[in-house]
């Protein structure tokens, strides 16, 4: 990387030389930014004592993501389903449902947690699927873009399997497909 | 022949006072990054501290925008860094491999919605903002440079941030961003004309 070096090979003709002005300009772009609020409350929530790293614990999520998890906590509570957080912490067990987050050998704690996540999201879906409701046809699309996306995001965590944001990611999706679900169902 | 004589007996001087501050500074860092390798949370946070503002700068202008999404992609870079710190060998200087991380970070996070199609809400979809409406009138001239480099398409908009706007190398980029150093070319060439058609550049 030769980040102060403005004059490399920037006159390729392959490359759309800009104008001198432009490319001055963009090279002020490169300025800090600081964050609009302080992260370091939800980052230090998130950081694993290093002599206790690779323990399976859960951490708290960060406040931004509180309140999708809480909903999604809400509506599998209100529908029977205890336990939430605690179940995030298991290893994953034999369940068919799982069979949904592919594993490698070690799993990584992400990786665990989504597993408990969709375990969890399956039995709340399930719960909800016994109430008699008609059918919303029109909300169908939805429903299949919803299954679609969380299937997309555990293939994506299968890739990246210590990204916590694709975590919370499917913790989104997974809470919006249960709210949709419950709204046919009451409906 | 006392001239020359004055200036042979002069005691070295002193190092400037900004280089003393710089190297103090380095050392400073030095510990700091060693202490938060050993788990010292106090430490870390004085990192973060530090870097906070660059990171998140990068992370923002290469996901374009300012808001949660770059907030929380800052917030797992620090949280990855945390987890590599222990590895973490000196072998660069500790803010080049945070910086690097930090766009790894935000280059993952592009990938992965790259395949989601419900995610679709950012660039992509003004892709045609800035282009020339039908009275020849570039309809953009009004964003200012920052807006517009933020309504590149995603992929183009990483190429030409980081190339153009932080320095890296076609070899480096393409590295980081899984593609042969000819995307990387074509995607800055797309981002360049992309970028002029929206500021009306001739």
């Amino acid at each position: 990387m030769n980040p102060r070096n403005p004059d490399r090979d920037t006159h390729d003709p392959a490359d759309n030389p800009l104008p001198d002005h432009l490319r001055w300009q963009l090279r002020e772009l490169r300025r800090d930014r600081a964050p609009a609020s302080d992260l370091w409350p939800d980052i230090a929530a998130l950081l694993t004592p290093q002599a206790s790293r690779k323990s399976t614990a859960f951490h708290a999520a960060p406040r931004r993501w509180a309140l999708p998890v809480a909903l999604a906590a809400t509506i599998a509570l209100a529908i029977g389903v205890v336990g939430w957080q605690q179940d995030l912490v298991r290893a994953p067990s034999a369940t068919p449902s799982i069979a949904a987050v592919p594993y490698n050998a070690a799993p990584s704690l992400v990786q665990r947690e989504a597993a408990g996540l969709t375990r969890q999201y399956q039995a709340a879906l399930g719960e909800i699927d016994r109430v008699p409701s008609d059918p919303a046809p029109a909300l169908q699309p939805a429903f299949d873009e919803l299954d679609r996306s969380a299937q997309l995001i555990l293939a994506a965590l299968e890739r990246d399997p210590d990204s916590r944001l694709l975590l919370q990611q499917l913790r989104r999706t997974y809470s919006h497909r249960l709210a949709l679900a419950q709204r046919v169902a009451i409906s | 022949m006392a001239m020359l004589t004055a200036v042979i007996e002069r005691p070295p001087q002193a190092p400037p006072a900004h280089a003393a501050a710089s190297v103090d500074a380095a050392a400073d860092e030095r510990a700091l990054v060693t202490a938060a390798a050993r788990g010292e949370m106090a430490a870390f946070e004085a990192l973060y501290r530090r870097h906070a503002g660059r990171i998140h700068g990068v992370i923002a202008r290469l996901v374009g925008s300012h808001g949660a999404r770059a907030e929380d992609l800052t917030q797992e870079a620090f949280v990855r860094a945390w987890q590599a710190l222990p590895a973490f060998r000196f072998e660069a200087a500790f803010s080049t491999w945070l910086h690097r991380l930090a766009v790894n970070t935000a280059l993952m996070e592009l990938r992965s919605r790259g395949s989601r199609p419900q995610d679709h809400g950012d660039a992509d979809a003004l892709d045609t903002i800035g282009s020339a409406d039908s009275a020849g009138q570039a309809t953009a001239l009004s964003l200012d440079l920052e807006r517009a480099v933020a309504t590149l398409p995603p992929r183009a908009r990483a190429v030409l941030v980081l190339y153009d706007i932080e320095g890296w190398k076609h070899e480096e980029i393409a590295t980081e961003l899984g593609m042969a150093v000819g995307s990387s070319k074509a995607q800055l060439h797309r981002a360049r004309g992309l970028l002029r058609a929206r500021l009306g550049e001739p």
